[in-house]
């Protein structure tokens, strides 16, 4: 066995949801090539990955290929052939643990060129490469086998869920295609007819359409496989970090009556009502009493940019103040930027002071932005903000929360989709230029291929059922 | 007291298409063999269609001729008609398909068993496996006699307990009115061997002189004929005669009608009188090869299914009707072809019959067809639930290697799947079982464009060498080839043509768009207009090349782009093939697998971590857990 497979994988490592770092891995013989292509050092400067020692760590950047935007920022460490976890050249990168950098820097790395990792696939490299013993060996066993089977669980599950109908619905519609295409391959005498390439092109064509779209609902259901990103903001003092430790049930922020408290972002994962959040405090919004305020101000403003949700916090004892029309205005610019949900908070309710005004507030932000009442201090009310966030995420789906479909389709998923369309273009276009249905044939199978991994079907024995069930073949 | 009458290395219980291949192949290898069969006249026999080849099996004939086995040549020598199939379809399922004189071509398997040496062809009833400490030694006959062997190969096609029906009227009987072999499949199954029940059915032959052919579409031969072995003068790739071999041989035509209205509506009122749907039968027919029943009650929509009238030899006055395979009462089956144009004055000669029997399921061998539970003995062909003599003959082929192999106590050779559709066959069948009877097809081939017919030497000549059954002739010839196709690839692409009006021109009349500038003939030959042919008049330094060269060297450049794909499809496969998993693995220490994988890999055994991952009903978390459990036990070992 030679350490060289042919292709490049990448992978969380790191369980998602626990600690502020993960790490995202890559293994493979282009893992050098691909850090090269993505990894920035601090100054900006790109360097050659592979001319680095082994076994050292770089401070920098990540950044996506394709357009240029920085992914996050990173520790990237540096592991060649054959001394490292799966014997081959491995990179890992050391980022943020919120979903939003750890995605970003994934779609970087495969964008670079390698490819998402396969269920158990680096303990299969580690192994293949010999770099296991027994005891090592024996605690992944146990692992794979107690993940995979509670996930093949639900997977099943989930693929009964309308998502799964559809690539089941999709496939079955690939694989009567490539019945009709290859039935007279093994069958030249009997008089079937020939399925029409024109027409096949066209039937592919809807296909095509509809995996677009699968694509699509699985970017969608993101927010909700990774967690929707939900940014709390308001002037000093309101209360921010007191909600969100409400929501949290723990003192996870620091909290003093010292308006300009929080001075940078900070993040914490709850779940609502089954949706899991990815809870955004950030520094209250004002002008910068100094530099250190200012700079968390910017970052502030710069989280309220990537919020999928935000809460935007008032003091309901007081009237609403240039500070907090500068909040609304913050979110009437994210409102015009697309889809977000906004549920304004009027927190310190048990004061009892009742200024604020709420005309003034839903005539900003429209009727889609709800308005509820707490205190973070009593807990009263925030029932009510959690069916708020509920209801506004929801809103920003498209109308229903499909739970189901939203765990199904995951990154794995996503991944088979696009390699399974892309399957389907190649087939589409040798179709289009007359090259031989048998040709044509290796496309569709690799097609169907993808999607049975999703489905957890081989291509070969659906495609037989199919020939022998809709045709009156044999001598 | 049995009469021990000899010993030999290998004995070969049947003479049809598996035991006549694993008889030459393991005497050709040196060894001393005995093929023992029902019946002398039976030896080769075609007792369904007088065909040989076609999509799949024609690829299957072209792989055993390559490991130097006979049914190739045997059907070249003898057949009444030869096509080339599928010529418009692509180059991986192009195949031949040829018509054969059934008694010549059984005469010509009895010659070569014959005239074999150190084989001996004999008559005799098997009625026992001679087992001694485990391990298989020898056989015994009804009439009394032992024979010893080393190894024994059971080939015994359909014979064991097989059972006849024509409608209700059932006998016991191998097929032809042969007598069936019924203590043979006893001691199987006594030996604690999986057994199942198939059925398959024929047709019923007619007398020439009573078919009206004016009613029919006539159906011919190639003009231009092709051969299936690569030792015939047309595959010679220093033969530049096309004529070479078989172009003065006199043609037989086929002929193609269809059923009626009239024929579904005479089987849908007897259905009844067929034990098939009279609910006493409970064995499972192949549904790729629907007898006539299935097809009027399984597709009621269709309203007519093709019927195509084949002779069953030059001087005979049978006619063979394929597509009307059928168990229905002969005088249903009269009325049935009655109602077919071209048939109103039919008579039937041989009645359609149906034949139940017993076969061996074949998760109980080893990919190299050796039992697992008893040592030196193997079986190929359809008691391993196969159909056709097509797949017979090339299991028979690997028994017979594999059978010289295991008296030599060297390793087995198993092609995998990447590497021949003969692979394909046997990995299906001992990994996945069968439950009705398995016909190879161009579908199960994931990577059939590398497992073209035009390429069955170079993918296993080499290894026919090895095992020692390949002659120094075939071996040259297979090398000549290769290297003058290597050769010319290489010339194509080192061959730039000019971008000028002469190339320009021409290229113009063939359709395709001029040049802008340099090319390589490589290139040009790439697109879709163009053909290795049309280029001569632009390529001024082309040497002159057979057409099994040429036609080569087309497919190799033609097809790169899609050659690439599969080979790296192949790559990927071969990495989770290479994975062994250590046969002594006890699968009940391994924890963390579901039941029923810990069940079904008990039975079937894999070789390798890509072999489990085929098996029905082991997952992919299975599989991880076996591979993480093998690697840390085994330290990764593989082949
Ligand atoms: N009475 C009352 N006090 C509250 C409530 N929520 C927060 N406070 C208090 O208001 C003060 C500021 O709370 P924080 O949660 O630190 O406010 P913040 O918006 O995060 O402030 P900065 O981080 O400085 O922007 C603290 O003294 C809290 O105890 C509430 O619902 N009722
Ligand atoms: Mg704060």
């Amino acid at each position: 066995m030679t350490p060289g497979d042919a292709d490049t994988i990448a992978a969380v490592a790191t369980p998602p949801g626990i600690g502020g770092i993960a790490v995202v891995r890559v293994s493979g013989i282009e893992a050098l090539g691909v850090a090269s292509e993505i990894f920035h050092r601090s100054s900006g400067r790109q360097v050659d990955v592979g001319s680095l020692p082994s076994h050292t760590v770089h401070h920098g950047q990540v950044v996506n290929p394709v357009d240029g935007t920085p992914a996050d920022e990173v520790l990237m460490l540096v592991m060649k052939a054959p001394r490292s976890y799966t014997g081959e050249d491995v990179v890992e990168f050391d980022c943020h643990g919120g979903p939003v950098p750890v995605e970003a820097v994934v779609h970087a790395v495969l964008h670079a060129g390698a490819r998402m990792a396969g269920p158990g696939e680096f303990t299969k490299r580690a192994f293949l490469n010999g770099k296991m013993d027994l005891s090592q060996a024996e605690a992944v066993a146990d692992v794979i086998s107690a993940r995979s089977r509670a996930g093949a669980r639900l997977a099943l599950q989930q693929l009964e869920g309308q998502l799964g109908r559809r690539i089941r619905d999709l496939r079955g519609d690939l694989l009567d295609l490539m019945a009709h295409l290859e039935v007279v391959l093994d069958y030249p005498e009997m008089d079937i007819e020939e399925a029409d390439r024109s027409e096949a092109r066209r039937e592919l064509a809807g296909m095509r359409q509809e995996m677009e779209e699968l694509i699509l609902s699985a970017r969608r259901a993101r927010p909700y496989r990774e967690g929707v990103r939900t940014v709390i903001v308001g002037r000093p003092n309101v209360g921010k970090s007191s909600l969100l430790n409400g929501l949290l049930q723990r003192d996870r922020a620091i909290v003093t009556d010292t308006p300009g408290t929080t001075r940078d972002v900070l993040e914490e994962t709850v779940v609502v009502q089954g949706i899991p959040l990815v809870l955004v405090d950030t520094a209250g919004l004002r002008e910068g009493r100094d530099r250190v305020e200012e700079m968390g101000v910017e970052r502030a403003r710069r989280a309220a940019g990537e919020a999928e949700l935000m809460l935007l916090v008032f003091d309901d004892g007081e009237p609403l103040n240039a500070d907090d029309m500068e909040v609304i205005e913050t979110a009437v610019g994210a409102q015009k930027r697309g889809e977000i949900g906004i549920v304004a908070v009027l927190n310190k309710i048990d004061l009892a002071a009742r200024s604020v005004d709420e005309d003034e507030i839903s005539a900003r932000l429209g009727e889609n932005a709800e308005i509820i009442r707490t205190s973070a201090l009593t807990r009263e009310g925030l029932d009510g903000l959690e069916d708020a966030v509920a209801r506004q995420v929801a809103c920003a789906a498209g109308g229903s929360v499909d739970e189901e479909n939203a765990i199904a389709a995951s990154a794995r998923h996503e991944q088979a989709l696009r390699s399974a369309a892309t399957a389907l273009d190649d087939a589409r276009s040798a179709l289009a230029s007359g090259v031989p249905v048998d040709l044509v044939g290796i496309d569709l199978r690799e097609c169907a291929r993808e999607l049975g991994t999703i489905t957890g079907e081989s291509a070969a024995e659906g495609l037989l059922d199919r020939i022998f069930s809709q045709f009156c073949v044999g001598k | 007291m049995r009469y021990h009458e000899a010993d030999y290395d290998v004995v070969v219980v049947g003479a049809g298409h598996a035991g006549a291949e694993a008889g030459l192949a393991a005497a050709r290898m040196g060894h001393d063999v005995l093929v023992l069969t029902i019946n002398l006249d039976s030896t080769g026999a075609m007792p369904c269609n007088p065909a040989v080849g076609g999509p799949a099996k024609g690829h299957l004939v072209r792989e055993i001729d390559a490991l130097g086995g006979e049914m190739a040549r045997a059907i070249d020598d003898t057949y009444v008609q030869i096509r080339t199939l599928n010529t418009g379809k692509g180059p991986a399922v192009q195949s031949l398909r040829a018509q054969a004189d059934k008694n010549e071509y059984s005469q010509r398997i009895l010659r070569a068993l014959m005239r074999q040496p150190r084989l001996r062809l004999k008559e005799a009833m098997v009625d026992g496996l001679v087992v001694s400490g485990g391990r298989i030694c020898g056989i015994t006959t009804k009439t009394g006699m032992k024979y010893g062997a080393r190894a024994v190969i059971i080939t015994a096609g359909v014979y064991l307990r097989g059972r006849v029906f024509t409608g209700e009227y059932g006998y016991e009987s191998g097929p032809n009115g042969l007598t069936p072999a019924v203590d043979l499949s006893s001691d199987l199954a006594g030996r604690n061997m999986r057994m199942g029940r198939f059925m398959t059915g024929t047709p019923p032959r007619i007398a020439r002189d009573t078919i009206d052919t004016s009613k029919m579409q006539r159906q011919e031969g190639d003009r231009e004929p092709r051969a299936f072995s690569f030792m015939s003068a047309i595959n010679d790739p220093l033969e530049m005669d096309l004529d070479a071999g078989g172009g003065e041989r006199e043609q037989l035509a086929c002929w193609l009608t269809h059923t009626s209205d009239d024929t579904g509506r005479i089987v849908r009122e007897n259905i009844g009188r067929t034990p098939m749907y009279d609910g006493t039968m409970e064995s499972a027919g192949p549904r790729y090869c629907p007898c006539l029943e299935d097809k009027i009650m399984r597709f009621p929509d269709r309203p007519s299914h093709p019927v195509f009238l084949e002779p069953e030899g030059r001087d005979s006055e049978e006619m063979y009707v394929q597509g009307l395979s059928t168990s229905l009462p002969e005088d249903v089956q009269i009325q049935a072809l009655r109602s077919i144009p071209g048939l109103q004055a039919a008579e039937i000669v041989r009645p359609g019959y149906g034949i139940e029997y017993d076969y061996l399921d074949p998760t109980e061998l080893h990919p190299s067809l050796q039992s697992k539970s008893i040592p030196g003995l193997f079986c190929a062909g359809q008691i391993n639930g196969t159909s056709g003599y097509e797949e017979a003959a090339a299991q028979g082929i690997m028994a017979g290697i594999n059978a010289a192999l295991f008296l030599r106590e060297r390793d087995p050779l198993v092609l995998d799947r990447s590497q021949a559709y003969i692979g394909v066959l046997i990995d299906d069948l001992v990994t996945k079982g069968v439950d009705e009877p398995y016909r190879m097809l161009t579908s199960r081939a994931e990577y059939r464009l590398l497992l073209r017919q035009d390429n069955a030497d170079f993918r296993l000549t080499e290894l026919g060498r090895e095992v020692g059954l390949v002659s120094e002739e075939r071996y040259g010839r297979a090398r000549t080839r290769r290297s003058l196709v290597e050769d010319e690839i290489e010339r194509l692409r080192e061959t730039r043509v000019k971008c000028d009006e002469h190339v320009n021109r021409h290229l113009r009349s063939l359709g395709t768009s001029p040049l802008r500038e340099a090319a390589s003939l490589a290139r040009l030959l790439r697109r879709p207009e163009v053909d290795y042919d049309s280029l001569a008049e632009i390529d001024e330094q082309r040497p002159d090349l057979s057409r099994v060269v040429r036609e080569a060297v087309e497919i190799d450049i033609k097809y790169e782009g899609y050659i690439e794909k599969q080979e790296d499809q192949v790559r990927r496969y071969l990495r989770s093939e290479r994975t062994r998993i250590p046969h002594d693995i006890n699968y009940g220490e391994v924890p963390g697998l579901s039941s029923e994988a810990r069940e079904k890999l008990g039975r079937v055994m894999p070789r390798s971590l890509g072999q489990a991952m085929r098996i029905p009903g082991v997952s992919p978390a299975d599989v991880s857990v076996l591979m993480v459990w093998i690697g840390g036990n085994r330290g990764g070992e593989s082949s």
